[in-house]
């Protein structure tokens, strides 16, 4: 096997690992990307719809064109793009073994940084009772095959889950001339953007069904009809309220898992909430010298928060690969010269080190990225998270012990689909800082 | 006089928009936006409801058949979408096409072009 040695690696082509790959190469010297498809731009390349880069371009993109930008800002460095690459396997002394095009390879890496995106929840995570027929597919697959694949997914569509994608294919398949019977939401408040529901369901009058789910699935070989039936408050189906929807295909839009299985072989420690790596606020995770940003994280709302997050991840590895450089350089000469040992710099170093603050979500908070700080790793700290259910009238208190840290100056509404940040001065972290606890308060 | 409520479409934060409507119809007031573009939206909404149409077009470049993402280059009225997707499944396209190259002009009438989202060869 043939070895390649890069000071950043990053894993993963899309969104995430284009942003990662750019930054780290403003000041790395050599930086590549593997990509398992046969293009860049990953998942941006079938959501054909616009409404991204309204951050990061303040203009309103379509997918495709999102990656276009990126794609070709990479093309315009030596960052070494492999293709049709897919990794096997990566070890915490950051070595990633690929099958690439030319063969099995070793990529030796200064600093990696995992950007493998995430993928979507199927029928068998929530156990959907009745046959096995075909017509049921996730809603990205049904994507993939409309605006990537030119094949029609079926005629008459039920989609189950009211996700961004589960919205947008609405529209989509709407627009190629199928029927859509109508969304059902087992949860009593829609879970996508408000203007998908607008622009995608009201305009086409497709129903939302809220508090409903689908209890079976009907039909042998293809799909023929699906039960649905309504929730109680404790999401369990009320008897006597079953329907039976004749359709031939079922979308499924609910939910996402970060793709951490070559995380999991690097020994990179998973966040059983977020179900991605465990990461300190300079992105690094359990094993030193892993990075980790976008949707192997934690699932975004929007791309141009994953390209911010990959920025900084970029950057951090970056800086991980030259302070390890220095630090090898000195302990050569060290050893050449036999120089005395400045042992101020090493115990501030040190101190440094051992100066972490966990971080605990609370309450309504669900979890949050990051779960520990180092207060010197980075200029400033910035706390992400998600609620766990919508809040009319609440503020984020983010606390130590008794001492309030951060408080919203104004209270407002949050909801589950949109991701909170908080920035945090480093200087209001004082030493010997306890727990971080993050929360929101609610006010009636 | 009367108020009636829409949501803001034109970012994700989705403000709620209180709009009020006199009696010849015409917008009068605005709240509830969070920045100037929810002002903008409420008046076109209220007048002609505009939307972006995104979509793909059939093509077979050097050989091979491919769908290239397109988009309607500005929004377009609400009511000439059904007509644009006609449009837009008859077109048919055998060259490489570049980011932001025209594929069709004057999508169902609306005087916005069809443009191509993604650099294809």
């Amino acid at each position: 096997m043939r070895t390649l040695t890069y000071d950043v690696v990053v894993i993963g082509g899309g969104p995430a690992g284009l942003a990662a790959a750019l930054e780290a190469r403003k000041s790395a010297e050599t930086v590549a990307i593997l990509e398992r498809n046969d293009e860049l731009g990953g998942i941006l390349n079938q959501c054909i719809h616009s409404g991204f880069g309204l951050h990061v371009f303040k203009e309103e993109l379509t997918g495709p064109e999102y990656a276009q930008r990126y794609v070709d800002m990479v093309h315009e460095t030596d960052i070494a793009c492999f293709l049709n690459t897919m990794v096997i396997d990566v070890t915490g002394d950051r070595q990633i073994i690929a099958m690439t095009e030319e063969g099995m390879q070793i990529f030796e890496a200064g600093a990696i940084i995992l950007a493998m995106g995430c993928r979507e929840r199927t029928r068998g995570q929530i156990r959907i009772p009745g046959t096995r027929p075909a017509g049921v597919f996730t809603a990205g697959l049904a994507q993939r095959y409309v605006n990537l694949e030119n094949v029609k997914p079926g005629s008459r569509i039920v989609i189950l889950g009211s996700g961004d994608i589960g919205l947008i294919m609405a529209r989509r398949l709407t627009l190629e001339g199928m029927k859509v019977v109508g969304v059902y939401e087992i949860m009593p408040y829609a879970n996508g953007l408000y203007r998908n529901i607008k622009n995608c369901l009201d305009d086409f009058d497709i129903p939302l069904h809220l508090s409903t789910t689908v209890t079976k699935i009907i039909g042998f070989q293809r799909v023929q009809a699906v039960e649905v039936t309504a929730v109680d408050e404790n999401l369990q189906p009320i008897s006597g309220t079953e329907e039976i929807i004749p359709c031939d295909t079922l979308l499924l839009s609910i939910g996402l898992i970060p793709e951490n299985e070559l995380s999991q072989k690097a020994g990179v420690e998973l966040n059983p909430v977020t179900n991605g790596p465990k990461v300190d606020n300079s992105l690094e995770t359990s094993v030193e010298g892993i990075f980790a940003c976008g949707n192997v994280l934690h699932v975004h709302d929007l791309v141009d928060q994953v390209t911010k997050e990959a920025e900084e991840a970029g950057r951090y590895a970056a800086a991980y690969v030259q302070k390890s450089g220095m630090d090898d350089a000195a302990a050569v000469s060290e050893n050449m010269e036999k120089r005395p040992v400045d042992t101020k710099n090493i115990s501030d170093e040190m101190e440094s080190d051992t100066t972490a603050i966990p971080v605990q979500a609370k309450g309504l908070v669900r979890y949050t990225v990051p779960s520990i700080i180092y207060p010197r790793k980075t200029p400033g700290i910035k706390l992400k998270f998600h609620v766990s259910r919508p809040v009319d009238c609440g503020r984020i208190v983010v606390s130590s012990g008794e001492k309030v840290l951060f408080e919203s100056k104004k209270a407002r509404k949050f909801v589950p689909s949109i991701m909170e940040t908080v920035n945090l001065k480093v200087d209001s972290l004082a030493e010997g800082c306890g727990t971080l606890c993050v929360t929101v308060r609610e006010e009636i | 006089m009367r108020e009636v409520t829409m949501c803001c479409t034109t970012c994700p934060s989705g403000c709620a928009l209180l709009v009020t409507i006199d009696d010849q119809n015409q917008v009068t007031k605005v709240d509830g936006n969070t920045c100037p573009r929810g002002e903008v939206f409420a008046h076109k909404e209220w007048v002609n409801p505009e939307r972006m149409l995104t979509s793909t077009v059939y093509a077979i470049i050097n050989g091979k058949e491919q769908l290239i993402p397109v988009k309607s280059k500005e929004p377009i009225p609400k009511n000439r979408m059904r007509e644009a997707m006609k449009e837009i499944q008859s077109l048919r396209v055998e060259k490489p096409v570049k980011m932001g190259d025209v594929i069709k002009d004057n999508l169902a009438g609306s005087e916005i072009p069809l443009v191509a989202c993604k650099t294809m060869e």
